[in-house]
């Protein structure tokens, strides 16, 4: 993917990093946020968050200490099995880089089909000019405007309809908002 | 401070520049959420130099780490 290295930001540098070594183990999302901010969204956030396939103790060992390895510390434990408990307890864990508190990895297993279903759409935006899967934009929209709701969230929704308004897809957006309604509300 | 309506157009306005000039919002945005970061580490630095800044910052930490995610 075509880039100017010198275009890329804290966030940016931060979360291609992340991603390079999640890519290595497993297939994962970024969604949220970040994706509204990578997309030109003018906000701050302290975090990002990232979805990745349910993965076993074993292949999350190897994740955990991949990260470890290349510089990023968890905020929760540093050992892999508590990590782990956190994870099946659908609740995120939280990477930074050693030494600097922000900003942080926000990362959940899929726990249901909606984020099955975000996981096996996932597409790359060229627009954001990075090396990183995306939730599909649609997916995106329509938690915004379901379930996450805030004047933020909905602000995000407003900026991402106008910048892809070309992949707007209202029978998409209408049938995840459905599902949204089903497993999460 | 900016009413709804100037903010919601504010952000029409931004969303349109990006989308039409997809080879110049970059810079401007990169300048812009490092600055918000710069800021922030500014800011904690300061903190941590002052009385009870450690503290503080650990208080600040604990907050996050057992969130639950809504998404």
């Amino acid at each position: 993917m075509e880039r100017s290295i010198r275009d890329r930001n804290i966030l940016d540098k931060f979360c291609e990093d992340f991603c390079h070594i999640i890519e290595r183990h497993c297939r994962y999302i970024v969604v949220s946020g970040f994706l509204a901010i990578a997309s030109g969204r003018t906000r701050g956030t302290e975090d990002i968050d990232m979805i990745i396939e349910r993965v076993n103790l074993d292949k999350f060992k190897k994740i955990f200490f991949d990260l470890l390895t290349n510089g990023f510390v968890c905020m929760q434990s540093n050992k892999p099995e508590i990590a782990y408990e956190y994870l099946q307890d659908n609740t995120s864990v939280r990477f930074t880089r050693k030494d600097k508190p922000l900003p942080e990895m926000e990362v959940k297993l899929a726990k249901d089909l909606l984020d099955e279903y975000q996981i096996n759409n996932r597409e790359k935006l060229k627009l954001t000019k990075l090396d990183v899967w995306f939730s599909n934009i649609n997916v995106n929209v329509a938690f915004k405007e379901e379930l996450l709701k805030s004047p933020k969230d909905l602000e995000d929704a407003q900026h991402l309809r106008i910048v892809y308004s070309e992949k707007m897809n209202e029978a998409e957006i209408d049938r995840i908002k459905a599902l949204i309604r089903r497993y999460r509300l | 401070m900016m009413k709804r309506t100037e903010h919601s157009e504010q952000i029409q306005r931004w969303a349109n520049f990006v989308r039409d000039n997809p080879d110049k919002w970059k810079p401007i945005h990169t300048k812009f959420i490092n600055a918000i970061f710069e800021k922030q580490d500014e800011f904690l630095k300061e903190m941590n130099k002052t009385k009870k800044g450690r503290e503080k910052l650990e208080k600040l930490s604990a907050l996050k780490k057992g969130a639950k995610s809504r998404l």
